[in-house]
């Protein structure tokens, strides 16, 4: 069995675990929910004044929101939330394994170490990409829908720069996700416990990094729950070709040190 | 094929295990272990609790790195479990299966690691369900089984694609008589079809019933490997009375 094979049996075995209602249904739902109230709200309490930045975040301005990229809007700023959800995904699934054993079962059907974490990865990255897809269409309609209440001109939404930015918007956004991902997969195979593995996660990226980052203005530059908002929302505090490497070399950081945790621990009960 | 209860036969092994070491901090979990499991027997892994065994084989599946040491299994080098855990099938540690998924979902998943698709995936979940006696709650969530049921699942993911090795840890854990009696007869059934079995438990009598090759370990170490006749040699004993004597005598020498 090379190591190809290996990775797209893992992958087809992935997807039975990850496509179960509990998680696919929740992790969906969840997703949606948080992008069509961003959305929503993001449409209302658009403010008169001159065009800003799109994807400034806060003080969206009713021109701005009329632009041709003004649709995702509400998507783009929910990319934290979603990430969040994302990010939980990912870490369940690694501290799953280990909490009910099912890694031992996994593994002693011989994909080895590294081919199993490849194709859980690409099995998670695709499941990712289709959440994504059904939440920015839910953010977008939801959008439309409100648009008229706000005053905001959906003209050149549906043209094809309206549909070009909301392409550009979910790779953002995608981007920002398989960061808080990848984060998420680390903390996962390092604790290899659920409730400590979130408490960690979600306890860094939230309360610990907005703290740091009101203190030292470099945090948004560096840090991966500052720059996933960075990297969606097409920067403000740092440029978004900067955000989008860093935000590259964090995925492979994480990525490369849960290769080595997980092929070099022992698998024990 | 060789028959390892003849007297002068080497046999062919299934298993081969090297001078093995693990220690885990302070505790030494294997200490300089050899081991032979011959193909096509039934090897019975016996000891006391803490003796090793469960290391041991997790260190066969892979999923424990021995400090030191080698081996073989299936006659590929101990260190490579890619190239050999296709052919074996296994239940180590108590079942470990998704909770939400039934028990059909749990095999198909193992079915699909192991490289089974379509209708010979489903053909082989179908034999496993009824070689282990679990078809009736094949499509019922894992996590609403009994523990002997859960259990008969588990053997039934190691049933699955007809392995060459079979690594049953503590496999009647939990099983009622019926099942236990099911699995006493099927096991002699997998190894005349060719399987190797390598089978550990605490229950004596229940080894003594289908093995015909034993591996007795204490502290790490193994005490003595052969046939029944092998391991009491001359003297007598029950393979029960045998096997305590060994390791007292082992757990007096280590104190003294």
């Amino acid at each position: 069995m090379n190591a190809v094979s290996a990775v797209l049996r893992v992958v087809h075995a992935r997807a039975i675990t990850i496509g179960r209602p509990r998680i696919a249904v929740t992790a969906s739902l969840t997703a949606v929910c948080f992008a069509v109230l961003v959305s929503v709200l993001t449409v209302l309490k658009a403010q008169p004044g001159p065009q800003q930045d799109v994807g400034d975040g806060e003080g969206v301005t009713i021109a701005a929101l009329s632009t041709a990229g003004g649709m995702a809007t509400g998507f783009t700023n929910a990319a934290v939330l979603t990430g969040i959800v994302v990010l939980v995904v990912f870490l369940t699934t690694m501290t799953g394994d280990h909490e009910h054993g099912t890694v031992r079962g996994l593994l002693t059907r011989g994909p080895g170490r590294l081919p199993l974490l490849a194709g859980t990865y690409v099995t998670l990255a695709l499941a990712t990409a289709a959440l994504l897809a059904v939440a920015e269409i839910a953010a977008v309609v939801a959008a439309y829908l409100a648009a008229p209440a706000a005053g905001v001109d959906r003209g050149l939404w549906l043209g094809a720069d309206g549909l070009r930015a909301a392409g550009t918007d979910y790779g953002g956004v995608f981007l920002a996700c398989l960061l808080l991902g990848s984060f998420g997969a680390l903390i996962g195979v390092a604790v290899r416990r659920t409730a400590l593995g979130v408490a960690l996660a979600v306890g860094w990226l939230l309360p610990v990094e907005n703290m740091i980052g009101r203190a030292w203005d470099g945090a948004a530059a560096w840090f991966p729950g500052l720059l996933a908002r960075a990297v969606a929302t097409g920067g403000t505090e740092v440029s978004s070709g900067h955000a989008q490497v860093t935000a590259g070399a964090w995925i492979v950081v994480c990525t490369a040190v849960t290769a080595v945790l997980f092929a070099r621990r022992d698998v024990t009960a | 094929m060789t028959s390892p209860r003849e007297p002068g036969n080497i046999p062919e092994a299934a298993v081969e295990l090297r001078g093995l070491r693990k220690g885990y901090r302070k505790v030494v979990a294997l200490d300089d272990l050899s081991v032979l499991v011959p193909r096509g027997t039934i090897t019975g892994l016996i000891g006391p609790n803490g003796a090793g065994k469960t290391t041991a084989l997790r260190v066969v599946l892979g999923l424990v790195r021995p400090d030191r040491g080698d081996g073989a299994v299936l006659g590929r080098p101990l260190g490579t479990p890619r190239a050999y855990l296709g052919r074996v099938g296994s239940l180590v540690e108590g079942p470990a299966l998704y909770p939400g998924l039934s028990v059909r979902r749990n095999l198909a998943v193992l079915a699909a690691i192991g490289g089974l698709r379509g209708a010979r995936a489903r053909t082989e979940i179908d034999r496993a369900l009824e070689l282990a006696g679990v078809t009736r709650q094949a499509d019922r969530p894992y996590r609403t089984l009994s523990a002997g049921t859960r259990q008969k699942a588990a053997i039934a993911g190691a049933l699955l694609g007809d392995p060459e090795l079979l690594v049953l840890d503590e496999p009647v854990n939990g099983l009622d008589p019926g099942s236990i009696r099911n699995l006493r007869e099927l096991l002699p059934a997998l190894r005349d079809a060719g399987t190797t079995v390598l089978l550990s438990s605490h229950l004596l009598g229940e080894l003594e019933q289908v093995c015909d090759w034993y591996v007795v370990l204490s502290d790490g170490r193994c005490l003595a490997q052969g046939s029944a006749h092998d391991v009491t040699g001359s003297s007598g004993n029950s393979l029960e009375e045998h096997f305590l004597q060994l390791v007292r005598a082992a757990q007096d020498a280590r104190a003294s």
